[in-house]
């Protein structure tokens, strides 16, 4: 009897979505948000999160409809290769770039804080540690991640409860107040990226509809936990420096760690610590991305060798994440691939549910 | 004993021009160690025994050489106690002989008579040296396989124990048995592991690491032990009880455990014995210092070399004043030092006992202070090193504190490059190896916690 392809356990998901959030949400997101409110901050957060929810809402009932196998296998099936390919298309843009911004926007972040004469091309070289794990499978990416998730949200938490000892809660307000003025601003919507995790687990691992409600589960929980943290990456510099002065800080929560300062911390220098612990969810994250990307690619040229396919998409995301001039062009980016994102979150599973729709039809018309 | 006596009377001249008496003589004829004597006569043609007399029981053998008087065989086959007497061909001959058995045969028989007087050297009983505690059992396994199954079951005193034996190896001819508990254990996982061991091809096996050698293909082979290696009778017992599998060959004191994963190094047989409080702090202790192993030295090439700013000024102007007069970058004296403290220990390791003291107290009190005061290293890094060698001994499996030695420099190297950043890389690049491998099935990166025992 064949055995069925191993599926993500539901801690191994939410580890893997805290550990996404971890990675994205600590250095480029908390500006954005501070620059695109005068109202309260926790809003924009809450708006993000609801979307997301309804974005996974709409995933998990995709994935419900797989039986035991993989998301762009059964759309391959159900649509034949070419027009799967061109409903992945995008998603696998959306991804390269998801990849190409990471890499880059971290090794600007390392540049600017611990090793400011290391050249960005040497430090995005850290992307073969993670294009390795990609290639060795989805189950070593899900242990890694029950690993590094008991690490590094430890060390986070503790960094985060230090940085809450020297705030004054009154810079935080108003924190009742919004007018919905960040929906005009372009920021609030370049900060879509952080909500995206539950985008990459649905295309790696096999699904039925048991495992998809898991995926669901884990995802709520997931979000439930991390959204202290981010509402902590944002207030805390606004705690510190009050809204004017963090709003033109490029890391406002990068700056806030470098305020911190008390004779019974061992090291004086808290945002080389948050530096160091941030690279363990970067290099994860970065990890699945590519293993999201590599299976999708072998999944829509299944005679391809996957040790070339994931070569071509490591080398690719090298150079792009090289070629990118300044940190405004990795804003920019961000900005310009928000119509790729808004497809990943409910273009993708849209069209996915209507060709499984479909096909279903079809086929009990035939029986 | 008439039957054995008939036996020899009914032994039949070989047809071929060679006789058994003539083709062991030529086998073994280059051994000094091989002996035939004459025991008797069967009508006209005298009787041989053939041995090799380092093998068999010397008061076995008296009872059938006692006398030399040939005219005695039935009095001397009488007095012989041993297991049934059977016929065999020249190779099943030469078998038993290298087994310890002795052939009886005649000048002219193209068969001969295994008499069994094996003797097994071996040592009695003794407790752990590589694996010694405080409370629980004091005795280990010895290079004897049956005493080594004789403390197996005397642990677990249920038929569900099961026992599978077969030979390896063309000319060494060891015995493999897997030990295991049936309903426990996974039987895929049995018929694997029964399947690799079939397929090993090798001259001879010594001991039990070189069959996980053999066991792991070499495009699997990592840095890794890929099967906990215990020489105590209790933390086998107790992995067979929780569903594993133990190896035993013959001639070799060390249980092999398999699937072994990660944190089973960890884990100290008097773990099972102490308080539950005190074996988690225990088991706390033993991962802080796995930590402090792995990451102090390279924390110091970060913090005084690349992140300077991250550590307190005062700890960073104590670090640099130590380091004043010293003519090397920090990186250099770092691993001078690692591997002088390196060779310390595998000297102390190697030398008889009454010596290796001395070469502890000369290595690092002696060379310790003249290296400071010669401004090679600063006092700093003595604290540093001497704090690592003192945390690699407190890893339990003996592999895995070779791996932690080695990987301390990997981990050195990323500092030297990178600082902070450096050892952080090194360390994901550490788990992500760890989550890739598997042993005998299991995922190297399990669980932290271990799988209660199953009742037998």
């Amino acid at each position: 009897m064949k055995k069925n392809p191993p599926s993500l356990t539901g801690y191994d998901m939410f580890s893997i979505q805290v550990l996404f959030f971890g990675a994205s949400a600590g250095f480029i997101y908390p500006s954005m948000i501070v620059r695109s409110t005068t109202g309260a901050y926790w809003v924009p957060l809450v708006v993000w999160a609801a979307v997301a929810l309804l974005s996974c809402l709409l995933y998990s009932k995709l994935l419900g409809r797989l039986q035991e196998g993989k998301l762009i296998d059964r759309l391959c099936q159900s649509a034949g290769i070419p027009a799967a390919l061109i409903i992945c298309l995008p998603q696998l843009i959306f991804i390269f770039g998801a990849l190409v911004v990471m890499l880059r926007a971290y090794s600007e972040l390392i540049t600017m804080t611990m090793l400011p004469t290391t050249p960005i091309t040497f430090l995005n070289g850290m992307l073969l540690a993670p294009g390795a794990l990609a290639l060795a499978g989805m189950m070593p990416i899900a242990r890694a991640a029950r690993v590094l998730y008991l690490i590094s949200t430890l060390l986070s938490v503790c960094l985060m409860l230090i940085g809450f000892s020297d705030v004054k809660w009154t810079l935080g307000g108003p924190w009742l107040f919004t007018n919905g003025d960040f929906l005009m601003i372009r920021n609030f919507y370049s900060g879509s990226f952080i909500w995206m995790g539950f985008v990459f687990t649905a295309l790696i691992g096999s699904y039925n509809p048991r495992i998809s409600g898991r995926y669901r589960k884990s995802y709520i929980y997931a979000l439930l936990l991390s959204f202290p943290m981010i509402a902590g990456f944002i207030y805390l510099p606004v705690m510190t420096f009050g809204r004017e002065l963090t709003r033109h800080l490029t890391l406002p929560y990068i700056s806030k760690m470098d305020s911190v300062y008390h004779y019974w911390v061992v090291f004086e220098n808290l945002t080389a610590l948050f530096v160091s612990v941030t690279m363990l969810y970067v290099l994860l994250v970065m990890a699945l991305k590519l293993h999201a990307l590599g299976e999708s690619v072998k999944s829509l040229f299944p005679r391809a060798n996957p040790i070339w396919i994931y070569g071509i998409v490591v080398l690719l995301v090298y150079a792009s994440a090289s070629a990118l001039p300044s940190w405004r062009a990795v804003e920019g980016t961000i900005f310009y691939t928000l119509g790729l994102r808004l497809y990943a979150l409910f273009g993708f599973p849209l069209l996915g549910l209507a060709l499984l729709s479909v096909r279903e039809r079809k086929r009990k018309v035939a029986s | 004993m008439p039957e054995i006596l008939e036996a020899i009377h009914r032994l039949r001249a070989g047809s071929g021009s060679r006789s058994l008496f003539g083709m062991l003589r030529d086998a073994f004829g280059d051994s000094a160690d091989y002996r035939t004597e004459a025991v008797g006569a069967s009508g006209s043609e005298p009787v041989y025994i053939c041995f090799l007399a380092s093998l068999c029981s010397t008061q076995k053998l008296d009872l059938l050489l006692g006398s030399t008087g040939i005219g005695e065989l039935s009095a001397k086959l009488s007095r012989y106690n041993g297991t049934s007497i059977g016929e065999a061909d020249q190779p099943a001959c030469e078998k038993a002989i290298c087994n310890g058995s002795a052939v009886i045969c005649t000048s002219l028989s193209e068969n001969g008579l295994l008499v069994d007087l094996s003797e097994t050297q071996q040592r009695g009983i003794g407790s752990p040296i590589t694996e010694s505690v405080l409370q629980g059992p004091m005795y280990a396994f010895n290079e004897n396989l049956d005493a080594n199954t004789a403390l197996i079951r005397q642990q677990i005193r249920s038929p569900k124990l099961k026992m599978w034996e077969t030979k390896v190896g063309e000319l060494s001819q060891t015995r493999i048995a897997v030990f295991y508990c049936q309903g426990a254990a996974d039987p895929d996982l049995l018929a694997s592991l029964k399947e690799r061991i079939g397929n090993i091809q090798a001259d001879g096996i010594q001991d039990s690491g070189q069959l996980l050698r053999l066991l792991v293909s070499r495009k699997k082979l990592g840095l890794f032990p890929l099967a906990m290696s215990s020489e105590r009778p209790d933390r086998s017992t107790a992995d067979l009880l929780r569903g594993k599998m133990v190896i035993m060959v013959n001639g070799s004191p060390f249980a092999l455990t398999v699937p072994a994963v990660y944190t089973d190094f960890w884990h100290s047989p008097e773990d099972n014995y102490v308080n539950p409080y005190v074996a988690y702090f225990l088991l706390s202790l033993r991962f802080l210092a796995m930590f402090m192993n792995l990451f102090l030295p390279a924390l110091y090439i970060a913090l005084t070399s690349v992140n300077v700013d991250v550590n307190r000024l005062e700890i960073s102007l104590a670090a640099s004043a130590s380091r004043e007069g010293v003519p090397y970058p920090v990186f250099v004296e770092t691993f001078l030092m690692l591997l002088i403290i390196d060779f310390i220990t595998e000297a102390g390791i190697r030398l008889p006992k009454t010596i290796s003291s001395t070469v502890t107290m000369v290595g690092g009190v002696v060379l310790g202070q003249a290296i400071i005061q010669a401004n090679i290293v600063s006092n700093l890094l003595v604290i540093i090193v001497a704090a690592t060698a003192i945390t690699n001994f407190i890893v339990i499996d003996y592999q895995m504190g070779l791996v932690q030695r080695i990987l301390k420099y990997f981990i050195a190297i990323g500092a030297t490059v990178a600082g902070l950043l450096g050892i952080m890389f090194c360390f994901a690049c550490l788990v992500f190896y760890l989550s890739c491998l598997e042993s005998f099935g299991a995922p190297y990166l399990t669980s932290l916690r271990r799988k209660g025992a199953i009742q037998p």
